[in-house]
């Protein structure tokens, strides 16, 4: 199957059901809000060992914002509910109520709710002040600029995690410019992120590795360095090969996030120099959730 | 299914306790029409006091209403009930959820020991709105209520949580020994406003209480414009219009934790 010349391979991407959050950090300007909202998804690409895949789902304007402030989106992704409370809670104090001028509010609304400022009211040492309205809980903390205001919970909603399609690409400049319209294309729709660096993953993972203590190691099948001494994936044509991973609400969001990205990228410059577009899987006996790039693409 | 519409047919001549209102759980109007309730010393049929038509129990609208219809929404849960006219005392008595809409003026004690929902009151309310009730140590567990022109005296007793504006004035001994909980008044405050208070915000333009409280330093709070904006947002009005209100924070005696926002 090719789109506008851009030949997709017949493989499907392996996704895992995981457990999600929304929350909504507003700041005086875009600036702040921003750097509080970089700060939350920070180390925050893989589960492996971040504790959970986060990132900015979208910027918001004043009038979509509970404060009346420029803020952000961010979905955060886990494994477990333990972990996902685990980390919202330290990464709400140590990332946004430490940025001046933010306030952190829930985005989701569920009937499973964790705990958002539950916990972080107690940096108030018997100053912060509790308002309910409309049944939800928010608390004041006060700080050196004022105050903090945070939402007591937020919601959490099953989520699926690990959605991913690989360009082969002839060379690195094209595949990375190529990854960059994709990204551009995600960036702009709801319920979906892509947690790696700039939205990027190079090092696609296995499962396994010849030591012992490591669950997972180089996708060597896709290691353009290895390709003459390995069981390799890769033809002579491709030279790099990089990933883009995204996590998302529902299939329905993946779906639309490989479609619209994939398209675009056919219709670009790059294009030409996309020898081909995979998808990384387990053999599809690990995820629950599998993508299949040629029905996505019908 | 139409909401249940519930015309007064008599202008009382004795009260009348509407708290059966709450209690109703099916649709069937007959059913309904027939059901006997207290009226004076002797039992009369729903079908006798009022017009009875539609059929959803959830939504109920009371017209024709007047003041001597008691405890309109005693205990209600999870229903609706909109009233076009004046209603007696006790309306929204220990309200659990759900919303009332009065377009008229309710009696005394409305909303007392009300634990959740919304009460809205297109009118005034007499004294003691939110009031002890019997057996009880908070007059507002939880809630909103919005009145639009004034309340009487004795109003607001030992508030827990929730939100309450009031578009008028309020009357003397109001807010005491409040818990909790934010209140807006957009008219004159009585005497003795917020006595034995431990902690609570007010938003008021009345600055003959500023006295009481110190003046706190002009820091930015998130707070009152994300407030300013939700109520204004419910209320779908401009009630708070100001952006830039004084703030003032713990009274003289360094007791009480009231904030004051002066708009």
């Amino acid at each position: 199957m090719k789109i506008n010349g851009m030949l997709i391979e017949n493989t499907f991407a392996e996704a895992f059901n995981m457990k999600a959050s929304r929350v909504i950090v507003t700041a005086d300007n875009e600036k702040w809000a921003k750097n509080a909202a970089l700060s939350f998804t920070g180390f925050a690409t893989s589960v492996i060992a971040c504790g959970i895949e986060a990132g900015i789902e979208k910027k918001l304007g004043k009038n979509e914002t509970p404060d009346g402030r420029p803020g952000y989106s961010i979905l955060a992704f886990s494994m477990s509910r333990s972990q996902l409370e685990k980390q919202m809670e330290t990464r709400a104090g140590q990332c946004i109520l430490t940025c001046p001028t933010t306030a952190l509010f829930s985005g989701l609304e569920s009937e499973d709710m964790i705990p958002l400022g539950k916990n972080l009211k107690y940096f108030g040492d018997g100053y912060q002040i509790s308002k309910k309205i409309q049944g939800k809980r928010f608390w004041r903390i006060p700080v050196m600029d004022g105050e903090f205001m945070c939402e007591e919970m937020t919601g959490r909603v099953p989520a699926i995690g690990g959605g991913n399609f690989l360009l082969l690409s002839k060379n690195r400049s094209s595949c990375l410019a190529a990854c960059e319209v994709a990204v551009d294309v995600m960036s702009k729709i709801e319920n979906i992120i892509t947690p790696f660096p700039g939205g990027v993953v190079r090092s696609g993972s296995k499962v396994g590795s010849k030591y012992k203590a490591l669950i997972a190691s180089t996708n060597d099948a896709f290691c353009p360095s290895l390709s003459g001494i390995t069981g390799s994936k890769l033809n002579k044509n491709v030279n790099c090969v990089m990933e883009i991973v995204i996590n998302g609400l529902s299939a329905d969001d993946i779906n639309k996030g490989i479609k619209e990205s994939l398209i675009a990228i056919s219709k670009s410059k790059y294009s030409k120099d996309i020898v081909s577009v995979s998808a990384g899987n387990y053999g599809g006996k690990l995820g629950q959730h599998h993508f299949h790039l040629r029905k996505i693409l019908k | 299914m139409s909401a249940l519409n519930l015309k007064c047919k008599i202008n009382s001549k004795h009260r009348l306790d509407m708290s059966w209102l709450s209690n109703i759980k099916s649709d069937d109007v007959t059913k309904l029409k027939n059901t006997k309730i207290n009226y004076g010393n002797k039992l009369c049929k729903v079908s006798e006091l009022f017009i009875v038509s539609g059929n959803d129990h959830n939504e109920i609208k009371i017209t024709n209403s007047n003041n001597r219809l008691d405890n309109i929404g005693h205990n209600l849960k999870n229903k609706k009930i909109l009233i076009e006219g004046n209603v007696g005392f006790g309306l929204a008595k220990n309200m659990d959820s759900g919303e009332i809409i009065l377009k008229g003026n309710a009696g005394d004690n409305a909303c007392s020991g009300m634990r959740g929902g919304s009460v809205s009151v297109y009118g005034s309310v007499g004294n003691g709105l939110c009031s002890l009730p019997t057996s009880q140590n908070e007059g507002l567990i939880d809630g909103f209520i919005y009145v639009q022109k004034n309340v009487g005296s004795s109003s607001i007793i030992r508030m827990r949580r929730g939100n309450v504006i009031i578009g008028g004035s309020i009357g003397d001994d109001s807010c005491l020994e409040m818990i909790s909980g934010s209140i807006t008044i957009l008219g004159r405050i009585g005497k003795n406003f917020c006595k034995k208070a431990r902690r609570a915000t007010i938003i008021t333009r009345d600055r003959s209480i500023c006295k009481n409280y110190i003046k706190a330093n002009k820091t930015d709070l998130t707070f009152f414009n994300f407030y300013r904006l939700n109520i204004n947002k419910i209320l779908n009005k401009n009630i708070i219009a100001s952006k830039d209100p004084q703030r003032y924070f713990g009274t003289k005696s360094k007791k009480e934790l009231i904030e004051l926002f002066v708009v």
